[in-house]
């Protein structure tokens, strides 16, 4: 319990230092806001004025408490390009890339797991050798040259579903799951590929060891000990792995999202920044930071449950 | 009975195969990768263009070549930053821990926060795209995550009883973080070393593929391959050669990083 | 335990499946035009031709590819000011002025149903029946009141400095406006298609409510515009129920989407995007984008603030290759800051500096840059028809010795740099007119102008612009075309061409009208039997 009560405070003080330091980032790029709006127009008191107006000026403490006031209110700021709250313009952005990722990591484990454990089993097995052959070429592909070649093949040829043609939740849903197949699919494949690596390594290196021989020498059955002793050793880097694969996925759905024609978080993060909205670009910024944060806290819970050997 | 290492084998074979057009490449293109032909848009593969043309008319073979050399270049330099930062940072929090660690963990979780490739995302559209801020950044941003996965190698390897042993025996702390705990985390760091490199080739290819990364008209792997996806219909080559040759890249170093990986592994036992 | 497994992959595999068809099911149940175009895929034999002569039915929805992201402000009035021409385009649909532009580019009685001109004094009629799509109708009150706003000096944003030389506008009766010019002007007239809006409306940037054949329903920043048809509309009734504006990050994407069947229509593609499309689902037409391509250099910036480089810079580019790159050789070059839809304005002067490295080095020597320089062009990244341009010039370019690297950036980053803090070395971009005007196109290169973006200065031109519009008739046409020519002595930008337009259209649709203005007509667009 206190552990737990130590994690939650490291992850909330984190969460505080990236939304800091994503505030400061801002501060010191050259140009703001002002300047973008209003364009030749404007002359040097009218900058003032539209500064003032959205606060832009004072002390950097000040500035950062008023926004962060802002984030945790209802509309969660006011974007300096678009005449909209940040909530509205995040609104279903949000929910569709979290959508991807979520469809993007389940398939992930889905893929990975069944069929590194049953390509590991034996190690000189036509599974393991066929695994181990198709295995780095799927990893080497590019999750969105996958998209591309899903979109042509799928899409322009099958005709299984029409390529930028995003259907959204609130059109059909089941258009929409539909449609995010495809992208999660581009976004599954090669981290599924890299998963199995990951775990037939590491479950490898443990069937060299002692204790497995020992096991073995005493009778047991393949399966018991593979599930059993194996699986739980390995259970640590893989999850520590699976944590960091969310990053990653959310990083391959900016791109993949593109390919796809997706109205998810990426293109906000680039074009927001681009266009120093550093309202949304913050709030995006700090979404997908405590997304990651929970998830590796997450993670740390229960890398210490399954080995009691670890004390971090 | 010795398996043979297949992995190592092809590994090396593409990676050789690879890295040799990119050498030759660099001195010697069948056309320069930028020279533009109006008249000779689009053309599919023949005798005078291996790969075709593209969209203004350019040999896709040679700017396959250029852009290859390209990735590579920027590929190593960012794995390369990443591992000796990520080693360095890893080996010491991991082995010692206490409050370094600690501070250390937090600015890794700060910087871990989200994903490499969005950091960077972030910081090139700060401070603007070119092929020295993407080595840089990505290279920089690539460590907190090779630090971590060291570290908990490190972690996991401290507490083992060799390590007692040799505390006992009274090895220095150096003496152990690089004799005796470095080589058993080969297995799993050599993995890493490989997963970065594919993921350092993925990003530069994703980051030139959304425009941030290598400026046209410089060939760069992801931004062909974001131009071959106008094409797709009419001239298909162009996206499947630009695609294969990422493929093939990636491949051959991770089979090469997978074989020696084995290797080792098969050693150590 | 490996029953468990396999059972698992075996979900795993079903699971998988079952999305995908469920996906493709769902899919199918999409829109209308989407499913044509597969069925018209499907019969390849039965190809009919006379669904381009077809009869023209009512109904139906399209959904519109635009490669660049819409303004923040749906304004009509902010648009004129400083808005970019691709949101423009689409509000053509939306708002009309007292008069509006029809496809041969003369002016034709809207809001207003009659007009005379007496020396410096307009009278306006406002039509009867026009009404606001919130319902209200049109009355002398709204006119005054959007007239007003434009002349409005003090306004940073909606102020239009066309209108600098009214002194009146005054509402007669309920249904005659009058407005005095200072003097007489015979152009002023193309002044009049700015939009009218209903008096005291404030919230026009978020929600725009104008006189148009189509009404605003609904805009998502950088995802979609979409309108109606407005019912109640004053003149012929649009054909199509629904336009939906896609808005495309990139323009590759936006190809797929068309090449699949996501899009109805895509405007402003190059010749090579152009090749995958098959002439039974497609149409392809061609038009011209009436604009001004151009390398356009920031004159203030050395080295380009010497004459002799921007000579040196136009002998170097070759304007054919470029032409031939794009689109096969289609687009008309020109020399100056002006495109032949002018009829009465246009000079032509695009051979004044022919395709000639040699001289190009030479004046580079002559001005002390034998040894060539380095040099950025910034371009919009969406615009892939200037992104290539770019990648042309830079070949051109190296031959003479000058290195120049491309910077391709974000529309609305392009726009905000670029434009507005004109922080930029040189850049490729279209420019057009919001007004059929000669003097929209001439006006930025007013040392004084707000919107010149390429600091352009000369005394000479400052003078001759004054005296422009201070003339009428045939004397200003003549000054108009010294304008032209001082831009071109002065070598003010590397002026390239009017570029071609190609647009590929769905074959089931049919009425589409090319405007010698930036405006896109959805209301002639129709679905054919």
């Amino acid at each position: 319990m206190r552990y737990f009560l130590k994690k939650f405070a490291a992850l909330m003080i984190t969460l505080f230092i990236v939304s800091l330091l994503a505030f400061l980032a801002f501060q010191v790029i050259p140009g703001d806001a002002a300047t973008a709006k209003l364009g030749t127009e404007a002359t040097p008191e009218k900058l003032e004025a539209f500064r003032e107006e959205m606060g832009l000026n004072g002390p950097v403490l000040p500035r950062y408490g008023r926004w962060l006031g802002d984030f945790f209110s209802g509309t969660m700021g006011r974007s300096y390009t678009y005449d909209m709250t940040v909530r509205d313009m995040l609104g279903s952005r949000i929910a569709v890339t979290g959508v991807l990722t979520a469809m993007s990591f389940v398939l992930v484990v889905l893929i990975a797991i069944p069929v590194s454990l049953l390509s590991s089993r034996k190690p000189n097995g036509i599974a393991s050798k066929i695994v181990s052959a198709v295995n780095p070429v799927v990893m080497a592909v590019p999750p969105f040259f996958l998209g591309i070649l899903l979109s042509f093949v799928f899409g322009l040829i099958l005709k299984l579903f029409t390529p930028g043609g995003y259907i959204s939740y609130s059109e059909s849903v089941g258009g929409f799951l539909g449609y995010m197949v495809f992208p999660a699919i581009a976004i599954a494949l090669p981290k599924s590929a890299m998963t199995i690596r990951l775990l037939r390594a590491a479950v490898f290196d443990e069937l060299e060891k002692d204790y497995v021989r020992t096991a073995f020498s005493r009778g047991a059955n393949g399966r018991r000990v593979l599930y059993r002793h194996v699986l739980r050793n390995t259970l640590i880097p893989l999850i520590t792995f699976l944590a960091l694969t969310v990053a990653d996925i959310v990083a391959s759905s900016i791109v993949v999202e593109q390919v796809f024609g997706v109205p998810g978080l990426g293109r906000l993060l680039v074009s927001s920044i681009s266009n120093r909205d550093f309202p949304v670009a913050q709030a995006v910024i700090v979404i997908i930071a405590f997304v990651v944060i929970v998830l590796n806290f997450l993670s740390d819970l229960i890398y210490r449950r399954v080995d009691p050997r670890v004390r971090a | 009975m010795k398996k043979k290492n297949y992995n190592l084998i092809i590994g090396t074979v593409i990676t050789a195969l690879m890295v040799s057009l990119i050498l030759v490449g660099m001195i010697y293109t069948p056309y320069a990768p930028n020279e533009i032909d109006g008249m000779n848009k689009m053309a599919p593969p023949s005798v005078q263009h291996l790969l075709g043309t593209d969209n203004m008319g350019r040999d896709i073979f040679s700017r396959v070549l250029a852009g290859a050399g390209t990735t590579l270049l920027i590929a190593v330099c960012v794995v390369a930053i990443g591992v000796a930062g990520g080693l360095l940072l890893g080996a010491l929090t991991g082995y010692f821990g206490g409050w370094p660690d600690l501070i250390l963990m937090r600015v890794s979780d700060v910087l871990t926060a989200f994903p490499s490739f969005l950091l960077a995302l972030v910081v090139i559209s700060i401070a603007g795209s070119g092929k020295y801020k993407v080595i840089w950044a990505l290279g920089i941003l690539f460590i907190p995550s090779f630090s971590r996965m060291i570290r908990a190698e490190y972690v996991r390897c401290r507490d083992q009883d060799y390590v007692r042993s040799a505390r006992l025996m009274g090895a220095s702390h150096p003496r152990i973080m690089t004799a005796h705990i470095l080589p058993n985390t080969m297995p799993v760091l050599l993995s890493t070393i490989a997963i970065g490199f594919n993921n350092a080739v993925l990003a530069e290819a994703s980051m030139s593929y959304l425009g941030l990364g290598v400026q046209p008209p410089d060939a760069s792997l992801g931004r062909m391959l974001a131009e071959s996806q106008s094409y797709l219909f009419g001239a298909p080559w162009y996206a499947i050669s630009t695609g294969v040759a990422i493929v093939l890249l990636i491949l051959g170093f991770s089979l090469l990083g997978d074989g020696l990986s084995r290797r080792r592994a098969v050693y150590d036992a | 335990m490996k029953l468990r497994f396999r059972g698992i992959a075996l979900l795993m595999l079903v699971v998988l499946t079952l999305t995908a068809v469920l996906g493709a099911c769902a899919d199918g149940k999409g829109d209308v035009t989407e499913s044509d175009a597969q069925k018209t895929a499907d019969q390849t034999q039965t190809s009919d031709a006379a669904a381009q002569t077809g009869e023209a039915i009512a109904g139906g929805e399209i959904t519109v590819g635009v490669a660049q992201e819409l303004d923040s402000s749906l304004d009509p009035h902010e648009m004129v000011a400083a808005g970019t021409a691709g949101t423009r385009e689409i509000l053509f649909n939306i708002f009309e002025g007292l008069l509006k532009p029809d496809s041969d580019g003369n002016l034709i009685p809207a809001v207003a149903s009659a007009y005379k001109v007496d020396g410096a004094v307009y009278t306006f009629t406002v039509r009867e029946g026009v009404t606001f799509h919130n319902g209200q109708a049109v009355t002398a009150a709204d006119v005054v009141y959007s007239l007003q706003r434009v002349a409005n000096a003090s306004s940073v944003t909606t102020y239009v400095s066309a209108f600098s030389a009214v002194t009146r506008i005054e509402e007669v009766d309920s249904r005659t406006v009058e407005v005095e010019l200072q003097e007489p002007d015979s152009e002023f007239d193309a002044n009049f298609t700015v939009a009218i809006i209903p008096a005291g409306y404030g919230a026009q940037s978020g929600n725009p409510v104008g006189t148009g054949p189509f009404r605003f329903v609904s805009y998502a920043p950088q995802e979609s515009l979409v309108m109606e048809r407005y019912d109640d509309y004053w003149g012929e009734a649009a054909y199509l129920d629904k336009v939906t504006f896609q808005v495309y990050a990139s323009s590759e994407t936006m190809i797929m989407a068309l090449q699949s069947g996501a899009l109805d229509l895509c405007a402003k593609l190059e010749s090579s995007q152009v090749t995958g499309f098959n002439s039974e689902d497609f149409s392809i037409l061609e038009g011209t984008m009436n604009l001004v391509q151009a390398l356009y250099l920031n004159n203030e910036v050395a080295p380009f603030n010497d004459v002799r480089v921007r000579q040196a810079l136009c002998y170097a580019v070759d304007i054919e290759e470029i032409m031939q790159v794009l689109a096969d050789g289609r687009g008309t070059p020109v020399g100056s800051s002006m495109y032949p839809a002018f009829a009465k304005y246009y000079e032509d002067l695009s051979d004044a500096y022919p395709y000639d490295p040699d001289q190009a080095k030479a004046l580079l020597e002559e001005a002390g840059y034998g040894d060539g320089f380095t040099m950025t062009i910034t371009v919009p990244a969406n615009y892939q028809p200037h992104v290539t341009t770019a990648q042309v010039i830079v070949e051109q370019l190296g031959a003479v010795g000058i290195t120049a690297t491309i910077d391709s950036v974000e529309w609305t980053t392009w726009y905000n740099d670029v434009y507005t803090a004109r922080n930029y070395e040189a850049t490729v971009i279209g420019v057009d007119a919001s007004f059929m005007t000669a003097r929209a196109m001439l006006a930025r290169f007013d040392s004084a102008a707000s919107n010149n973006f390429t600091n352009f200065s000369s005394a000479e031109y400052d003078a001759v612009y004054a005296q422009a519009q201070a003339s009428t008739g045939d004397e200003q046409i003549a000054l108009y075309k010294r304008l032209q020519e001082i831009l071109s002595e002065e070598a003010a930008n590397v002026y390239l061409q009017d570029m071609c337009n190609l647009v590929v259209m769905n074959s089931k649709l049919a009425g589409f009208l090319f405007y010698p203005l930036y405006a896109m007509d959805l209301s002639t667009v129709h679905f054919t039997a």
